[in-house]
């Protein structure tokens, strides 16, 4: 059953004199209880994504076109009450950086329990009680102290807990994840996403965990999508996208991962890890990822199913021309 | 806080104020007048005490008072600024670099003028201007003395407020669904006054300034006012009653300040 | 920052009204006569009124009430006021930096004795600091009559030192923070002396700070200075001279050397039944105010902008 669809997505940003495309004609879905990563490099579009689902863009971006589509509801034709309803008890959000994301003069206890006490969850009485199961659920040893602690006297690790705490607090549906442990280091890491998952399989909770790292993508999501440019270009399910990437961008990326088995002189990046192959199948790939070239970058192309599941984006065979 | 922190504190501000007070002894090498009974103001001589308290009692509520006011009004134009388009924020902003640069002074002499030119006019009197006899009037210095904090109240504020609404933590709680005024109520305007709050020691030493130049155009018997005597104990022991509650509020705030922006406390200066 | 803040508009203004009222100051004696002291209106060979005037009688500004032109007066006075207060702000700024690297330096040596001074003046109010210790040297200056020169330049002495103690604990606090940035930690790291680290690193870094605290610590001066002037404290000390008919005699400080607050402190009896004397002098405090005001306002704008440049 679908949770979330996303039709179409395209966003634009104005700056001082152009409109730029950031997210260009995106689509997926994300079913109940998976896991579903969106994975690309800095500035590929999967922040702007995450932000136009709960319609966060900041004042310079607006959706062009596209549907969202969540539990039957289009939330890009929400009005700001009912979409209000939505955040946070539907769908919630786990942001990057822990430490500019809390509010620095509010106490943690009541960061957590305000979405709880706007939204009317539980009684008022109750919100202390609940502030401190929730906290011992996410891995605090001593949730009373912290519960009158201020953001400024947590480490990082412990403000991205109290985040993951908020974005929980209301039980949603969805949680996006918009790069929850970048700012972390790697035990941590490893400690918060596994807090994630537990969380996720108790609950039947699907996320959005949107990340630039392959590693976290293996281990946790059930799905992937690589995104390039605003674009996604290869879709599938992981076992699948490890096994058998076909799109060059997603080879890229997988390729510069450094790897111990196979020992080499220097570090792959993606600029020379463009593969000979241009083709897959009679299928010609938009080599938009590695060419700037404006005309061949906006040429046409699409997303086309290889075999089940597993989507690579291609480009349309009319405008074959434009390459050779 | 540590009260042990704030008695040494304490100890060490009293040396330097009784060194300030002996410093133009030091300096001229003539005899200073220390008399422990009294004082004179006005050709009269009270007695050092106890009037002194009431004195005392009587500047600081001018103090708090316009303090109370500045704070409240500062607040009350910040947030019907937010209402404002952006054009007249700009004028608003304007407007407020001109109000702050007009000296405390000015604002002092020109309302007594306005006072004694409304009382020509119409006979009507706010309040006696100039105090000749040892009556108190409140309203009035309060009234004038908080003309200038609630300008620089507001202008602080109104930056602080147009850095705030911008910042993630407001994004979060968007993304929570909370609802716009919650958000600018117990977010946005709740770090303001935080912020606000930083400038503590800047509002307090401003104002301490412009209570002793009111008090001496409007020639009141009050504490600062009589700081001027040439006894010089009165300003050693006024300036240290000043300063024992003032400095406690300092420590206090200091280290609510420290315990949210969880920094080791840094020697304070 | 050099470029960049000619760019700015508050900034210009600011600076433009503040130079042409100097400019302004010094030129005026060559094109204007020294203005003649009119004490008495006729009109009709009848006596109709006594100065001061208002300024409606003699326009633009009237006059105080020895007949002296306002305007010219305030033309007059600004070089002095103006050059006084940058000059007072200035010295205030080079020794606090001075003071501070050795404060900071040598803090644990220094701390004890520091301390106190500089803790103990956030309680003072300024004005009152001043008038404690320029008060005697008018009674020494009445008593044994010192020169003209010597006492302006002791006033200024003081005037700059009072403000030094709250300057020292801001300078430090600031180099503190520079020095523990990692720049400089790896600097120092690398065996650089003190000395080095304190020319090439943390001085250039303060530089546009102490430029914005100069130009805030002229308000303070010119605050004061006002201050001063109706606690009857004039720079270059007073000459009481002896006013009125012969019948009616009364002593009256004049300020020797011409500026502002001189003319506040003159006239400050009148405030009642003559407020323009007063005011207009306080309005001339404004303006220039607002005009530093201005300054900084532009100052920080481009700082604001250097710095925002710097990080993205």
């Amino acid at each position: 059953m679908k949770l979330l669809e996303v039709q179409n997505l395209k966003v634009s940003f104005r700056s001082r004199k152009e409109e730029l495309n950031a997210i260009d004609d995106i689509s997926f879905s994300i079913n109940k209880g998976e896991t579903v990563a969106l994975i690309g490099e800095s500035g590929s579009g999967k922040s702007v994504t995450s932000l136009s689902v709960l319609g966060l863009l900041p004042k310079n971006g607006r959706v062009v076109g596209g549907h969202i589509f969540y539990e039957n509801k289009d939330l890009l034709r929400l009005g700001k009450k009912e979409l209000g309803k939505i955040r946070g008890k539907q769908i919630s959000m786990i942001f990057q950086d822990a430490s500019i994301s809390l509010n620095p003069s509010m106490k943690i206890g009541k960061q957590i329990t305000q979405g709880l006490a706007y939204h009317r969850i539980i009684a008022r009485k109750e919100l202390k009680r609940e502030a401190l199961r929730l906290l011992a659920k996410v891995g605090f040893h001593k949730p009373k102290e912290v519960f009158n602690q201020y953001p400024g006297q947590l480490s990082g690790g412990m403000k991205q807990r109290v985040l993951i705490t908020m974005a929980i607090s209301c039980n949603p549906q969805l949680i996006i994840a918009d790069e929850p442990t970048t700012a972390l280091d790697v035990t941590t890491q490893k400690q918060i996403l596994d807090l994630m998952n537990d969380y996720k399989q108790s609950t039947n909770t699907s996320i959005l965990l949107i990340t630039h790292d392959f590693g976290l993508v293996a281990e946790y999501a059930d799905r992937v999508m690589v995104m390039f440019g605003g674009k996604i270009v290869e879709a599938a399910d992981v076992f699948t996208l490890f096994k058998k990437p076909i799109h060059p961008y997603t080879k890229g990326l997988m390729n510069s991962i450094p790897k111990i088995e196979e020992p080499r002189n220097h570090l792959q990046t993606i600029k020379d890890a463009v593969i000979e192959e241009t083709a897959y199948e009679g299928r010609i790939f938009a080599p938009e990822t590695f060419s700037a070239d404006e005309k061949v970058y906006h040429s046409p192309s699409t997303l086309i199913e290889v075999e089940p599941g597993h989507h690579v984006r291609f480009f349309n065979e009319s405008s074959e021309v434009l390459i050779r | 806080m540590s009260l042990g922190g704030y008695f040494k504190r304490l100890k060490s501000i009293m040396i330097g104020i009784i060194f300030i007070g002996f410093l133009p002894s030091l300096l001229y090498g003539f005899d200073q007048t220390i008399n422990f009974q009294s004082y004179i103001f006005n050709r009269k001589t009270y007695d050092l005490f106890p009037g002194i308290f009431d004195k005392y009692v009587y500047s600081m509520t001018i103090f708090f008072g316009a303090l109370l006011l500045g704070l409240f009004l500062a607040i009350l134009f910040t947030f019907c600024t937010t209402l404002l388009p952006r054009l007249f924020k700009m004028m608003v902003y304007g407007m407020l670099t001109l109000f702050e640069s007009i000296p405390d002074l000015f604002i002092v002499i020109s309302l007594q003028l306005l006072i004694v030119y409304i009382y020509q006019k119409t006979g009507w009197l706010i309040s006696n201007v100039t105090v000749v006899y040892d009556d108190k009037i409140y309203l009035l210095p309060i009234l004038v003395l908080s003309v200038l904090p609630t300008v620089q109240l507001f202008r602080i504020s109104f930056l602080l407020l147009e850095e705030e609404r911008d910042k993630p933590y407001v994004t979060v709680a968007k993304s929570m669904g909370l609802g716009d005024y919650y958000i600018l109520f117990q977010h946005v305007f709740r770090n303001v006054l935080f912020n606000l709050f930083l400038y503590f020691k800047t509002i307090f030493v401003f104002m301490l300034s412009n209570l002793f130049i009111m008090e001496y155009v409007f020639n009141i018997h009050g504490l600062m006012r009589i700081m001027l005597s040439p006894n010089i104990f009165v300003f050693i022991v006024g300036t240290i009653m000043i300063t024992i509650p003032f400095l406690f509020l300092f420590e206090l705030a200091q280290s609510r300040i420290d315990k949210s922006t969880g920094e080791k406390k840094e020697e304070t200066a | 920052m050099r470029l960049a803040i000619w760019k700015q508009p508050q900034f210009l203004i600011g600076s433009f009204i503040l130079l042409s009222m100097i400019i302004l100051s010094f030129m005026s004696p060559l094109f204007f006569d020294p203005p003649q002291e009119v004490k008495y209106l006729y009109e009709d060979g009848k006596l109709v009124d006594v100065a001061p005037f208002s300024p409606s009688q003699v326009p633009p500004f009237g006059t105080d009430k020895f007949g002296r032109n306002l305007l010219t007066l305030l033309i007059n006075g600004a070089k002095y006021t103006l050059l006084i207060a940058i000059v007072i702000a200035v010295f205030r700024v080079f020794l606090s930096g001075l003071f501070a690297i050795v404060y900071h330096h040598y803090n644990v040596k220094l701390r004890p004795l520091l301390e106190d001074l500089v803790e103990s003046t956030i309680f003072v109010p300024t004005s009152i600091l001043a008038y404690l210790l320029l008060a005697p040297l008018a009674v020494k200056q009445a008593q044994e009559g010192i020169g003209f020169f010597e006492i302006v330049v002791i006033q200024c002495i003081i005037l700059i030192f009072i403000g030094v103690p709250p300057l020292i604990s801001i300078f430090s606090k600031d180099m503190g923070r520079i020095t523990r940035k990692e720049h400089i930690v790896s600097t120092l790291s690398l065996g650089a002396k003190h000395r080095y680290v304190y020319i090439k690193h943390v001085l250039p870094e303060m530089g546009s700070r102490f430029l914005l605290v100069i130009a805030q610590q002229i308000i303070q001066v010119l605050i004061l200075l006002a201050h001063l002037g109706v606690l009857l404290i004039f720079l270059g000390g007073v000459k009481t001279i002896l006013d009125g008919d012969l019948l009616s005699t009364h002593e009256v400080f004049v300020s020797l050397t011409g500026e502002w607050s001189g003319l506040i402190g003159n006239n400050f009896q009148e405030i009642v039944h003559s407020p323009h004397v007063i005011l207009v002098p306080l309005g001339f405090f404004s303006l220039t105010i607002f005009s530093m005001n201005l300054i900084i306002n532009g100052m920080q704008n481009t700082m604001k902008k250097i710095e925002r440049g710097a990080g993205s």
